[in-house]
């Protein structure tokens, strides 16, 4: 019966109900459900399913947007359940839009979708420098770099970002993953980058192959 | 064949004796802002010759050059002038930030172009609180009669008697989604869109009410005299519309059909164009069923937004404006490159018209000018399509 009510956050999620969502989310709390459950059993599939329809043309970006809506504010709900460290424990992803370049709705919506899956998000914003990323990483003990830029004339800078990773002896340690309209797994590769993300979906299942799990649950 | 007759006729498809060009992404031309190190129009001038060129003059919006001198335009064969009804005009504050008049929308230079600093309706949750928004444009105010508007354009036309000339309506006030994302950001316009259609349809009927006394302040003093209107709608990503097709029918729609029809009752004699970025194949079938004449940009590298395509699928319904690559080809690719894209355009859409030749958006600021000059030297060589037959 529990696992039952878990299962229909992921309904709620991809309907893009808030108000749904949350009196569920509220009563499963009540319930002491845990909330690696609730985000692993109902969020992430309902977000995955988004991700998935959004790939295949069959959803748009009102139903991304309602979907990203929905995972803040579950995962606001959950924050204060969530034992202390339990996010860091499945990975710390520094999130931003790189210097000169201020688009940044994909790149939330990026954030809201790791957030949702139960990664700690540090979303630095945007016009986001190399010292900046590198400052970050150090601070948070980061896993994974999340870098995205729209523009053909701001894109270059990955390259600036990831240099300044590799001289700051972080490369070892941290994953990056590059995005934005303008780029392409060539360029991903060109750049130095493990990877490259298509959209928010496709974005959460490279993190999920590059950041192994640390220790279990 | 006079320019003017050549855009024409390439509108309605009925045998240009050449592709008509245009400059830059029509009324907006070439990314310039002063705030970067890059200045790409002072180097075409320079490139071509020309030292003397009034400083350039632009918008803190999209630092898009408004003054582009009349020696570069003839250089490049432009068949189409524009003109700009009165708006109220930016006003600058202290702290580097210049405040969009007739909106309340307040933009910050950032990279390349202005962005808004925050959206004033973005957390606005009745109905009440966006009819009684502050900064909504009074269509009484004196600069909304657009007095000597019909004087300006007469004096364009009697300086261009051979061109096509148009009107570019200020997207504050002629738009369906674009000033409403300046006032609420993209994912709030389209949250509000699908989760509280109160809200979104409450903001449109009041915009298109102030917007329909503004048009008609403009259209009756110049429609007579003009050939072209552009208006906007973007609605595309890289990859496809921003909402499904049912509730492009459903919300986006109806605004865009009022709006055309709008301009078709005050002046039957303009061609409306719409600029509408990104991927929009879904949509434009239905815009040529609501009278849509051209639609701009043709981003050729967005989904199914090539040439060939459109061409195939749209290319008997409705016209195109722009198709020649910004995002790799013109700035990255070489002269060689260009002039051979030029030549697979024109065969494309050559005798037949339904083309006016440009770049798909604004010049961007690392675009080499030699590759500007190359793409408007190939359609002047190129663009009567004879090339074709001589292969």
């Amino acid at each position: 019966m529990q696992e039952l009510h878990v299962e229909q956050l992921a309904d709620f999620v991809i309907k893009g109900d808030v108000a749904g969502a949350i009196s569920l989310v509220e009563k499963l709390l009540q319930l002491k459900i845990p909330t690696q459950q609730i985000i692993e059993k109902g969020l992430l599939p309902g977000l995955k399913t988004v991700g998935d329809r959004f790939e295949c043309g069959e959803f748009f970006l009102p139903e991304l947007f309602s979907a990203g809506e929905v995972a803040t504010k579950v995962s606001n709900l959950l924050k204060p359940h969530t034992k202390p460290g339990e996010a860091e424990k499945k990975g710390t992803i520094i999130v931003g839009t790189v210097h000169g370049d201020v688009h940044d709705i994909g790149m939330n919506l990026v954030a809201a979708t790791f957030q949702g899956a139960g990664y700690k998000v540090v979303n630095l914003g945007n016009n986001v420098s190399a010292a900046d990323f590198v400052n970050a990483i150090k601070k948070h003990n980061g896993d994974l770099l999340a870098l995205s830029a729209l523009l053909t004339t701001t894109m270059p800078y990955m390259k600036t970002v990831i240099n300044a990773v590799v001289e700051s002896g972080l490369r070892e340690q941290v994953k990056v993953i590059v995005g934005g309209a303008p780029l392409d797994d060539a360029f991903a590769r060109k750049v130095g980058a493990d990877a490259y993300g298509k959209d928010p979906g496709d974005g959460l299942h490279k993190v999920e192959m590059l950041i192994p799990r640390k220790g279990g649950r | 064949m006079k320019p003017r007759e050549r855009v024409l006729r390439a509108i309605e498809r009925s045998g240009p004796d050449r592709v008509p060009i245009d400059f830059g992404a029509m009324c907006w031309s070439i990314v310039d802002s002063p705030h970067m190190e890059h200045h790409p129009y002072r180097d075409l001038c320079r490139y071509l010759g020309i030292t003397d060129y009034p400083e350039p003059s632009s918008e803190p919006m999209m630092y898009e050059v408004n003054n582009v001198d009349e020696r570069v335009l003839q250089r490049f064969g432009v068949n189409i002038r524009y003109m700009y009804p009165h708006t109220p005009p930016f006003r600058y504050d202290t702290q580097g930030g210049a405040v969009l008049g007739s909106l309340g929308v307040r933009f910050k230079p950032r990279g390349y172009y202005g962005d808004p600093d925050r959206f004033p309706m973005r957390d606005l949750s009745t109905v009440e609180e966006i009819e009684n928004y502050p900064h909504w444009p009074d269509p009484n105010a004196p600069v909304y009669r657009q007095e000597g508007l019909r004087e300006e354009a007469i004096a364009l036309r009697e300086k261009f008697t051979d061109l096509a000339l148009a009107i570019e309506l200020p997207m504050e006030y002629s738009s369906i989604l674009d000033d409403k994302m300046m006032l609420f950001g993209i994912d709030r316009v389209l949250y509000n869109l699908k989760n509280r259609p109160d809200l979104y349809h409450a903001w449109q009927n009041k915009y298109h009410r102030i917007g329909a006394k503004i048009l008609e302040s403009i259209l009756s003093q110049v429609g007579d005299i003009l050939d072209i209107v552009v208006i906007y709608s973007d609605f595309g990503t890289q990859q496809g519309p921003f909402c499904s097709h049912d509730d492009y029918v459903r919300h986006v729609k109806p605004y865009e059909a009022l709006l055309i029809a709008r301009i078709k009752r005050l002046a039957p004699k303009l061609k409306i164009i719409m600029h509408s970025c990104g991927s929009i194949v879904s949509v434009i079938e239905d815009r040529a069923e609501i009278g849509l004449d051209v639609q701009n940009p043709m981003n050729p590298l967005a989904k199914n937004m090539n040439a060939e395509y459109l061409k195939a699928h749209f290319g008997d319904m409705i016209s195109f404006h722009g198709g020649v690559d910004i995002q790799r080809l013109l700035p990255f690719g070489t002269p060689k490159e260009i002039i051979s894209e030029v030549k697979r355009l024109i065969k494309i859409w050559m005798p037949t018209g339904g083309w006016i030749a440009a770049p798909s958006h604004n010049i961007q600021p690392d675009t080499p000018p030699e590759n500007i000059v190359a793409m408007y030297d190939a359609l002047q060589e190129f663009g009567d399509g004879k090339f074709v037959s001589e292969v």
